[in-house]
């Protein structure tokens, strides 16, 4: 699955409620709602590189840690640094997630082998409170009463969300997956041409898009999907 | 965040098939189950200096950090922790599989460990410890093959003793991932350290590892546990036998063949009042009635501090 | 006057004034005191089994080892009063018991035969006699008392005697005392002591030289901070 991320910034009521409705023409399944969280982290200005510890007492350089968590994939975070490094970190042990929920689950022999204690807290929240030291969360954004969308038989599924910073309404974002086996793979530069074309398809509004991935080798599902979110959500 | 409260406890080899049998009489465990977990302590790569405003109480510590993985290869599996392991014997060498060499398919669950220092207190039952934990299921480091990779987790500030860790053997692997001499694929290779560099991206770098092989039993919510733990050899003669097995050889933390003991029970909230004095209780309970066995006591809570101290 | 009243030892001076001090007090307190005692565990007794008797289901009779100790405690009290009055048996044989004119004569004149009275009740006449027929004939032998109790002497001395050939201390029998001093016994027990050597040695090797293990705390130290 690829995806691309993008945001109507000034999206009114309407153009909202329109585009709800064109894409129900389409009779599309019904997927269910969704909600996320987005927060931005930036480094502990009090925390200094070795080399610079004798000499400076604020750190000069920035660095960013995102974490997304999409309620479709429960308990899970996906965390990114430096829009380079990513993790995905999740809380549920295999043996106690339901069926859909198997794919990210903690392997059951981490938990009988001891190493964990299978209460795990969701990384954003391990974040804050124990590596304030480095990390200082600078911004939530949340998207609120989301949609899901699937149609051309699961090839495409668009969700919808409506993004909030500090409680203020920036606009609405809009998510489109498509299958591996309608895009070319190998060419990372060609997914924008794809999702133009699905663009003009359903008539979703003018807006940023991002489609970027982390890796041109090595296409990762969750973390293109985080490393898009943080280019787009750049406010 | 799990509120765990603890006792701990040691038995000399002599009397761990005493130890073993009468707790699977007390807990109807025939096969008790059992624990084999390899840990790295990662410690802050940056030193934390807040700036100290008169009147305003600093609130923010630095913490070491576990990062706890399974240990299932071979020699974890075959392990018998019930055979004492001399140092000279040919017959006790256990050989553990390089972690971070690029050899494994399918991917490592890794844990991020912190804890809080036990609460202190007058008339303690047993130790009270908050721990927090988060588990990675999945790591992916963009590698740009253009720029000149990041560098390897930098040298970390040990004791001599202790300094081959596993790292230092794959920095030639990792020097060498930006240039396509490595007949491996460079992308492959970079993405198996890429822990080890979302690590250091996070802000942590590893201080030490170790390896632990035990065997747990459960009593009602207690948990007793019996362990052995493992650091790498590095003597002369260990190097030897790795390079000849391309393996790690590892010895006892602990030579004279101690076992350690620790009973826990974990709580989930650590609000619930009612639930943490019907543990201690059970603790209490439990140390009364195993005093004849071995003595459990209160670990001293600074040992168990896992703060890096703020450099002034 | 003094005369209807009955014999007195001494002449005593007129009626008002009485002399106590020739009442042997301590020997009548002493043997009044344990002929209390005697009545007061006989009703107790009496009344343990009389209780079993009217529920025998509820009550249950007292023990064997119970009705021992009681008989023991019995005989002990019967002994001592025997020995109380045959020491003082020649001063209670010439004491009389009158009652002064201070005692309401008319009003307690049954108690007052009560208490006067010598002869024993038929019942325990016959008591008396069987009793003393008992002792001269058991089981139609004619066994006296002094046989039994030198019986019981030779017993006594028959166990004296099996005892000292008993050692009732140390691990081992005389024979196998005896063994031991022998070759054979000396090879056995230092092939066993070399046996016990060797088990130390492992146990050495094992724990590296009998070196103390970790202290849970410092090894919570290395497991917590990476170092000991």
């Amino acid at each position: 699955m690829v995806s691309a991320v993008l945001l109507v910034q000034k999206a009114t009521p309407d153009t909202i409620t329109q585009f709800h409705d064109q894409l129900s023409n389409e009779l599309p399944s019904l997927k269910g709602k969704w909600n996320f969280n987005f927060k931005i982290f930036r480094n502990n200005p009090y925390s200094l590189a070795p080399e610079v510890a004798e000499t400076a007492t604020v750190s000069t350089d920035a660095q960013f840690l995102y974490t997304l968590s999409p309620s479709y994939v429960n308990e899970c975070t996906i965390t990114l640094i430096n829009k380079k490094s990513l993790g995905v970190f999740t809380n549920l042990i295999r043996e106690e997630a339901s069926e859909s929920a198997k794919e990210l689950s903690i392997p059951d022999h981490h938990l009988h082998r001891g190493a964990t204690t299978g209460l795990n807290d969701p990384f954003d929240v391990f974040v804050s409170q124990k590596l304030e030291s480095l990390w200082t969360q600078r911004q939530l954004i949340r998207g609120d009463g989301g949609q899901i969308y699937e149609l051309e038989n699961g090839n495409l599924i668009i969700r919808t969300s409506n993004v909030f910073l500090h409680g203020n309404f920036r606009g609405l974002l809009i998510q489109i997956e498509l299958n591996n086996n309608l895009v070319a793979t190998g060419d990372p530069q060609s997914f924008l041409g794809s999702f133009e074309k699905v663009r003009q398809k359903y008539g979703i509004p003018e807006g940023d898009i991002c489609c970027d991935v982390l890796d041109s080798k090595y296409l990762d599902k969750y973390g293109d999907l985080c490393l898009q979110y943080a280019e787009i959500l750049n406010f | 965040m799990v509120h765990q409260l603890s006792l701990v406890s040691s038995i000399p080899h002599s009397k761990y098939v005493q130890t073993i049998s009468t707790l699977q009489a007390m807990t109807g465990l025939l096969r008790p189950q059992p624990i084999s977990t390899y840990t790295l302590v990662t410690k802050p790569t940056y030193v934390f200096k807040p700036k100290f405003e008169p009147g305003k109480v600093n609130q923010i510590e630095q913490y070491y950090m576990k990062c706890i993985t399974t240990w299932d290869d071979d020699s974890g599996r075959n392990l018998d922790i019930a055979k004492p392991i001399i140092g000279a014997d040919e017959n006790s060498i256990v050989l553990v599989d390089r972690l971070f060499s690029g050899n494994e398919e399918v991917e490592r669950t890794w844990t991020l460990q912190i804890s809080d220092i036990p609460i202190a207190g007058k008339n303690q039952v047993c130790s009270a410890q908050t721990i927090y934990e988060s588990t990675l299921i999945h790591v992916h480091a963009r590698i740009n093959e253009e720029q000149a990779p990041s560098p390897p987790p930098a040298e970390p500030p040990v004791p001599e003793s202790k300094e081959d860790i596993e790292m230092k053997d794959n920095e030639d692997t990792t020097m060498t991932k930006g240039s396509s001499n490595i007949s491996n694929d460079p992308d492959l290779v970079g993405r198996k350290d890429s822990f080890l560099l979302f690590l250091d991206n996070l802000g942590y770098g590893v201080v030490n590892q170790y390896w632990i092989k035990g065997i747990r039993f459960f009593h009602g919510d207690i948990v007793i546990e019996i362990f052995k733990i493992f650091i790498r050899d590095d003597s002369h003669a260990a190097a030897a036998q790795e390079q000849q097995h391309q393996k790690i050889k590892l010895k006892l933390l602990d030579e004279s063949n101690t076992f350690q003991i620790r009973t826990y029970i974990n709580i989930p909230k650590s609000t619930d009042i009612e639930q943490i004095s019907q543990g201690s209780k059970e603790l209490l309970k439990l140390q009364d009635f195993l005093k004849n066995l071995f003595k459990l006591e209160i670990p001293d809570r600074m040992f168990m501090d896992s703060r890096v101290p703020l450099k002034r | 006057m003094s005369q209807s009243a009955g014999l007195i030892r001494k002449k005593t001076s007129p009626p008002v004034q009485t002399d106590n001090s020739q009442i042997p007090t301590e020997s009548l307190e002493a043997i009044r005191n344990r002929l209390n005692q005697v009545h007061l565990s006989l009703r107790k007794l009496a009344e343990q089994v009389n209780s079993h008797n009217r529920h025998p289901n509820k009550v249950k009779l007292p023990s064997y080892a119970h009705f021992q100790s009681q008989f023991q405690v019995l005989i002990t009290q019967l002994h001592s009063i025997a020995t109380n009055i045959s020491s003082n048996d020649e001063l209670l044989m010439n004491t009389n018991v009158y009652p002064t004119s201070l005692f309401p004569t008319t009003q307690h004149e049954g108690l007052l035969t009560t208490l006067l009275r010598k002869k024993p009740l038929p019942e325990v006449d016959e008591w008396i006699e069987s009793a003393i027929k008992t002792r001269d004939t058991v089981n139609g032998d004619d066994r006296t008392l002094q046989r039994d109790d030198e019986f019981a002497e030779w017993c006594f001395a028959k166990v004296q005697e099996l005892r000292e050939s008993f050692q009732f201390y140390g691990f081992h029998t005389v024979e196998e005392l005896d063994y031991l001093e022998t070759e054979e016994g000396k090879k056995e027990a230092h092939e066993k002591k070399d046996a016990e050597r060797k088990k130390e040695d492992i146990e050495l090797s094992i724990t590296s030289g009998g070196t103390k293990g970790l202290n849970p705390n410092q090894v919570l130290k290395f497991m917590y901070q990476g170092e000991l």
